[in-house]
């Protein structure tokens, strides 16, 4: 899946992966990949300007340690971010179950 | 290895968001995440040389990955240009004419407090005050243009308001304050929420947009409630009038300085110019 199918998506996924514990860059990067079965093929440069924006928004809080000699920033879920987090969940399985139930391969296609 | 594509990554990169005052943390994380796919793929058996072409070509296209971080949510680039510093002079220009319009204002231009008050000099001050709302206006222009939300509706709106404002001031100078705390408005609304640039331009901004309502909100007060000082022919406390005035141009001069010296302080991005190395067209497996 191209990057520009991902826009628009891309904050509610880095959110959902977040809500499962702090992680750095490159380790969401690599949930993203993993968990969407490596569908997910963006350029990996372009999720840390999301990382950025959410933290500017108050979803996300970083912090760095320095590890191996390298400065490394790790991202948190804040309580605002895990509201927002939990709103478009319900809001994309609500799309989503519609879309579903409107694209349901009608009986008559199968025979 | 003599020649190492990942620090010639990292160095194109700073070159290209020269103007982001996080850049040293943009450049840390960014060269984290490259060292650390680098070390992997070495790890699992990938020439070194190769383990470098993979994860630049992984991470994305220097061109592709700078202009990621020069969008504003909008979308639309939010980078410093030759048009933003020219928005700079402008703002000084405004700041000064705010200046004007105190002196202006105070040696018999707005009210009669301090000295005897005349047609010729309330015209001087109207002309003055026309000036710095235009040039405050053009300052709010080149600011949203830096933020990426010029062509927004609340952007183009706030615009519009600075206009119709400006204009509203060669027939309403006397209420100044009050008519320039519509500007104020829509220069908050244009602004609100995360802009993506600096808090050193957003701040002074901010506070811009905030004087003039308060200070027509302080001018109503004190005109129907504290009612101090002399009255004019009009039946207007001139106190009320020329301090809410003095104090809200003063402000807003002093801000549209600051803003004036961070936008002219920005290098133009020059986000289209290619790295003298091959990392912007590498090409790839991924791992």
């Amino acid at each position: 899946m191209r990057g520009e199918s991902l826009k628009g998506h891309l904050d509610l996924l880095v959110l959902a992966v977040l809500a499962e514990g702090p992680l750095h860059g490159y380790a969401v990067i690599e949930a993203l990949r993993e968990r969407s079965d490596e569908a997910f093929d963006l350029p990996e440069g372009t999720v840390y300007p999301v990382l950025h924006r959410l933290e500017r928004a108050g979803l996300l809080v970083s912090s760095w340690q320095v590890v191996g000699g390298r400065r490394r920033r790790t991202y948190r879920l804040t309580d605002p971010g895990g509201q927002v987090l939990e709103t478009e969940l319900t809001a994309w399985y609500e799309f989503a179950s519609a879309v579903a139930r409107v694209l349901r391969r009608p009986s008559w296609t199968t025979t | 290895m003599d020649h190492d594509l990942i620090d010639a990554y990292v160095e194109a990169l700073r070159h290209s968001l020269t103007w982001r005052t996080d850049i040293e943390d943009v450049v840390d994380e960014v060269a984290d995440h490259l060292r650390e796919n680098v070390a992997r793929l070495v790890e699992s058996g990938v020439e070194p040389g190769e383990a470098q072409r993979q994860t630049l070509a992984c991470f994305g296209d220097l061109g592709l990955v700078a202009r990621s971080f020069a969008q504003a949510p909008t979308g639309a680039l939010a980078v410093p240009t030759r048009t933003t510093r020219a928005a700079g002079v402008v703002a000084l220009a405004a700041g000064l004419a705010w200046l004007v319009a105190v002196v202006t204002g105070v040696t018999g231009g707005h009210t009669e407090l301090l000295t005897t008050w005349t047609l010729p000099r309330y015209q001087i001050w109207t002309a003055v005050l026309v000036v710095a709302a235009g040039l405050t206006t053009l300052t709010m222009a080149g600011v949203l243009l830096r933020a990426g939300r010029l062509r927004r509706t609340t952007g183009a709106a706030a615009v519009a308001a600075g206009v119709v404002v400006t204009v509203t001031l060669v027939q309403w100078a006397w209420v100044v304050t009050v008519v320039m705390a519509l500007l104020g408005v829509a220069l908050l609304a244009g602004f609100r929420r995360d802009t993506g640039v600096s808090d050193h331009v957003m701040r002074p901004m901010r506070v811009l947009g905030a004087a003039w309502p308060l200070g027509a909100l302080a001018l109503v007060l004190a005109n129907e409630v504290a009612r101090v000082g002399p009255v004019d022919s009009y039946g207007d406390y001139q106190l009320a009038r020329l301090a809410s005035f003095v104090i809200c141009a003063t402000g807003s001069a002093w801000a549209l300085a600051v803003v004036g010296l961070r936008l002219r302080a920005e290098a133009p991005a020059t986000l289209d110019a290619r790295p003298r190395t091959p990392v912007g067209n590498v090409s790839g497996p991924r791992s």
